[in-house]
């Protein structure tokens, strides 16, 4: 990665997250439009008009195992020419991007395989950062 | 080299050697026409160009071949012949395989080729040859001839190497280095540029002296240690092609016969991508949305209404215009089937004229591509199996040519494309036997089934009544590929012939593939779209209805619709969706592939056109939806796949014995009307009866020497003793019973004896013991041999205007 790529800070229940700006689209500050989709498999959170064309939203809980928290807010990310839209609870910061530290060794195998390592927000506090492609294909 | 460009040259050249097809068949008709050949000449050229330029030396050599051909036609220095044109269609199949990148075997090439010289008229030779004998050509050590352009200067440039780097940047953008060579110290290059001589060396950067302008006229050579003399042999086509020479001759000739001037003609057409129309037509949608909220908010200021109304105009046209550009004449599918049909007719030593009409109706792009490969295999069918060949057309008293006629016109949203021929037509007996035999069908239903159904039977996967398989038709396949081709198109085919005089395939295809009707429903407080091609009807049964329709067999539902018995699917079973509480109960009775049960909704909201949006990839394996549509709200209604939501009601239906045995129980009874004449018992099926009534015989009156009925305030016309002896009716009667059938374009009514019973059998139909003409077949009923009428065939013989009149309303 490009030290000058912005990275987005955002928060999923317990966990503080980061993904490169290059990945995301835009973010939606409430869920206003989000409409479950009957029969969809677990973890699709529902499907969104974004535009005229009608994205997939997964959620981010579900993706990585947590609990369920309170996600209100969807950022939207491009991956493999598809708009995805995440749920998640809500942004927390864009900066530049710091240098990437690497994983504690002791996460859990479930969490760990989805993150790419650690990132130092401006206010000090580690943020992980997302590994897109494996996270996307949890949802079956 | 840049695959756009590549790719730009090779549908150029297609487009090239689509004209360059019908011209050649225009020449085969009309004879000698100067303006063809010269037309078909700069075709062939500018397609050998454009291979030259790329490398691809198979085309080359075969547009090559062509064009000296054709320049010998020109200079008429041999005469036109069936031959010749034939051998040019040969390559111009040649090139189209080798454009679309299918490759051919170097035999085939050869053979083409070869093909193309044995028609040159001898000592002649192909064009350059002659150039060649005239001419001591100078060459470039690479090919160069083929960038040539008409229009675009030719320059010799040479400077130190150091600059290189410097002068090629001043060239690109100005211009094409075509070849570029170092010698005595000295960079060469060939650059083909729109400068004009007087500018080029002022804008290249460089001194007068370091740009020589090749002129075409005046054979100005680049300095010979750039230009290498020709290689001896004449014969050889690839050296030839490296001549300067070769480029000024041909590049002139290429002009000179339209008269028409260097400049370049004026674009009245550019490509576009359809990915970028794709995108253009998506936005436009949005537009439409995003102006739908606006009208709503903007009613409440004063100021904006005016606006809006503008805006509103301005998106409407945007919209339409949007649509307009994917939107392409059917003509160019047509067309190309003037030479199917003319090389299929002379394979199988027919003679068939192609009348087409309606060229100019416009599709939308996707469907145009989608129809070629149905039409060619209805074509073809009418050429193997409709037409007859001269000697049995005469025969039949028919003119000794074969008619085939292709129309399109448009009929309200949609495409109606008819191909009709007349020649010996179907026999809807021997379809009926054949599909007997296959097993497609059971005699009892077969027995029942209109002449128009039974012809139905030819879009069946397999069927073929051809005796022998040809290598135009008769393998079977073919038919269902136009039926499924149909069907994912959202499009219908219907079929209508009559021996003997001619068969009409009809075809109706929606205008366009992106926007399909539906009728919206709710469930759970929810839209939902239902394509209207899964549609049959609408039934709402309040309480006391429901109760009286609606069963429980083994815990699922079934509901009686007319006389038929289905399943009922509710919605919000399926979806796992709570229902809103209603008194009524809502059925959309849904069909796909023969398959219908009922559907179960709260609401009908409305029949809407719909722009189908695909799913993403998480979403796609879901079986019970066919994609997602935006309403005018910007709400989101998915697209119910009706064929999906029976497999995930069917799996359950597996399980349950009993429900599987009521289908069973329901498919297998028949109904049928028993009457007396004379001795022997008959049965029409019900299916086909629509009335029994009582009439005077003085009611029976004569128009035009034929007798009727009058029925709804209509004439209805009845069959006479003569028509169908065994039904004759007892004369000393005054009250006389007429059946009233359903007979495919109108009733028609004929005097019953008398009327015993209206049965419901199990009993299996025998096809053949008693099979004769206007007798289906024969069942036993209680102790009784009953005979099934089939009331197409009844009539047939002695009414085939009847038949006719179908044909009729094809048109």
């Amino acid at each position: 990665m490009n030290d000058t790529d912005a990275i987005v800070f955002f928060r999923s229940g317990e966990l503080l997250l980061a993904l490169p700006c290059t990945e995301t689209r835009e973010i939606r500050r409430q869920t206003t439009g989000l409409i479950p989709l009957p029969l969809s498999p677990e973890g699709v959170a529902g499907i969104l008009n974004l535009r005229g064309s009608v994205i997939t939203v997964l959620s981010l809980d579900f993706l990585l195992q947590q609990d369920r928290s309170h996600e209100s807010q969807i950022l939207i990310i491009r991956n493999e020419d598809e708009d995805i839209g995440l749920l998640i609870d809500e942004v927390l910061d864009i900066a530049a991007s710091p240098a990437m530290e690497a994983l504690p060794a002791h996460l859990p195998e479930k969490l760990k395989r989805h993150l790419q390592g650690l990132l130092r927000m401006p206010d000090g506090q580690l943020a992980c950062l997302l590994r897109c492609s494996s996270l996307l294909e949890t949802v079956k | 080299m840049d695959d756009d460009i590549l790719q730009g040259f090779k549908e150029e050249s297609l487009e090239h050697l689509s004209t360059v097809e019908n011209d050649l068949l225009l020449l085969e008709e009309q004879g000698m026409n100067a303006e063809v050949i010269n037309r078909l000449f700069r075709s062939f050229h500018t397609v050998k160009g454009g291979a030259g330029f790329f490398q691809l030396d198979d085309i080359r050599q075969l547009a090559h071949e062509a064009e000296g051909l054709l320049d010998q036609l020109r200079a008429l220095t041999l005469d036109l012949t069936h031959e010749i044109v034939q051998v040019l269609l040969q390559a111009c199949d040649g090139l189209k395989c080798l454009l679309q990148d299918q490759s051919l075997s170097p035999e085939q090439i050869a053979a083409s080729v070869r093909a193309l010289s044995e028609c040159s008229s001898p000592g002649s030779g192909p064009i350059a040859a002659k150039q060649m004998a005239r001419t001591s050509g100078f060459h470039f050590s690479d090919s160069l001839y083929p960038a040539f352009n008409p229009g675009l200067h030719l320059y010799h440039l040479h400077f130190p190497p150091a600059e290189e780097a410097k002068v090629l940047k001043a060239l690109s953008g100005l211009g094409d280095v075509i070849t570029k060579e170092s010698a005595d110290g000295l960079l060469h290059v060939l650059f083909s540029s729109v400068l004009e001589p007087d500018l080029a060396s002022a804008c290249l950067g460089l001194e007068a002296d370091q740009v020589t302008h090749l002129s075409l006229k005046a054979d100005v050579a680049p300095p010979p240690s750039l230009l290498h003399k020709a290689s001896a042999a004449p014969s050889s086509v690839k050296a030839m092609d490296k001549t300067v020479h070769g480029l000024n001759k041909t590049a002139t000739s290429t002009a000179l016969p339209a008269n028409a001037s260097h400049a370049p003609a004026k674009q009245d057409n550019i490509r576009v991508p359809v990915k970028t129309l794709d995108i253009l037509m998506s936005l436009a949608g949005e537009l439409v949305l995003a102006r739908n909220q606006l009208i709503q908010v903007g009613a409440e200021f004063s100021g904006l209404r005016e606006i809006n109304q503008q805006i509103d105009l301005v998106t409407t046209k945007l919209q339409e215009s949007v649509m307009r550009t994917r939107m392409q004449p059917v003509g160019g599918v047509f067309n190309k089937f003037q030479r199917v049909v003319r090389d299929i007719s002379q394979q199988l030593g027919k003679e068939v004229e192609l009348v087409i009409s309606g060229s100019e109706v416009e599709i939308d792009k996707s469907v145009v591509e989608s129809i070629g490969d149905p039409l060619t295999h209805m074509i073809r069918n009418s050429l193997d199996h409709g037409v007859e060949t001269p000697e049995q057309r005469l025969s039949a008293g028919k003119p000794r040519q074969g008619r085939i006629q292709l129309r399109a016109l448009q009929e309200s949203g949609h495409i109606i494309i008819v191909i009709e021929d007349d020649g010996r037509g179907m026999d809807a007996e021997k379809i009926g036997a054949k599909a007997l035999e296959k097993g497609i069908v059971k005699a009892e239903k077969l027995a029942q089934m209109s002449s128009q159904e039974i012809l139905s039977f030819i879009f069946h996967p397999g069927f073929s009544t051809a005796e022998t398989v040809t290598s135009i038709s008769g393998r079977g396949v073919g038919m269902d590929v136009v039926l499924s081709t149909l069907k994912s198109l959202n499009g219908t085919v219907s079929v209508n012939s009559t021996l003997g005089q001619g068969s009409s395939i009809r075809m109706q295809l929606p205008l366009t593939l992106s926007i399909m009707p539906s009728l919206l429903i709710s469930c759970g407080r929810r839209p939902f779209a239902i394509p209207q091609a899964n549609l049959i009807r609408i039934v709402r049964f309040n309480s006391a209805q429901k109760a009286a329709s609606c069963r429980s067999v083994g815990g699922r539902q079934v509901v009686s619709v007319g006389t038929q018995l289905i399943s009922l699917v509710k919605l919000s079973d399926t979806l796992h969706l709570d229902i809103e509480a209603s008194e009524d109960c809502l059925m959309v009775i849904v069909s796909s592939d023969g398959k219908s049960y009922a559907l179960q909704v709260d609401q009908i909201l409305d029949a809407v056109e719909i722009v189908v949006k695909p799913f993403g990839r998480h979403l796609k394996k879901l079986a019970a939806y066919g994609g997602v549509t935006v309403l005018g709200d910007g709400q989101l209604a998915p697209i119910l796949n009706i064929p999906g939501i029976a497999d995930l009601q069917g799996l359950v239906f597996d399980d349950n014995q009993a429900s599987a045995k009521l289908e069973e129980s329901v498919k297998t009874r028949f109904s049928y009307l028993l009457l007396r004449a004379g001795d022997e018992i008959l049965a029409l099926p019900m299916r086909r009866v629509k009335r029994v009534l009582r009439r005077h015989r003085d009611d029976v009156k004569r128009i035009a020497g034929r007798p009727c009925i009058e029925y709804l305030g209509k004439p209805l016309p009845c069959l006479e003793a003569a028509d169908i002896p065994l039904l004759l009716p007892r004369t000393d009667s005054e009250q006389i019973n007429f059946i009233v059938l359903s007979h495919r374009v109108h009733d028609i009514a004929f005097a019953a004896w008398e009327i015993l019973d209206n049965i419901e059998t199990e009993a299996l139909l025998d096809p053949d013991v008693h099979r004769r003409p206007g007798i289906a077949g024969s069942f036993l009923h209680e102790g009784v041999i009953v005979q099934v009428l089939n009331p197409d065939t009844l009539t047939a013989a002695t009414h085939p205007e009847w038949q006719a009149s179908l044909l009729e309303i094809a048109k």
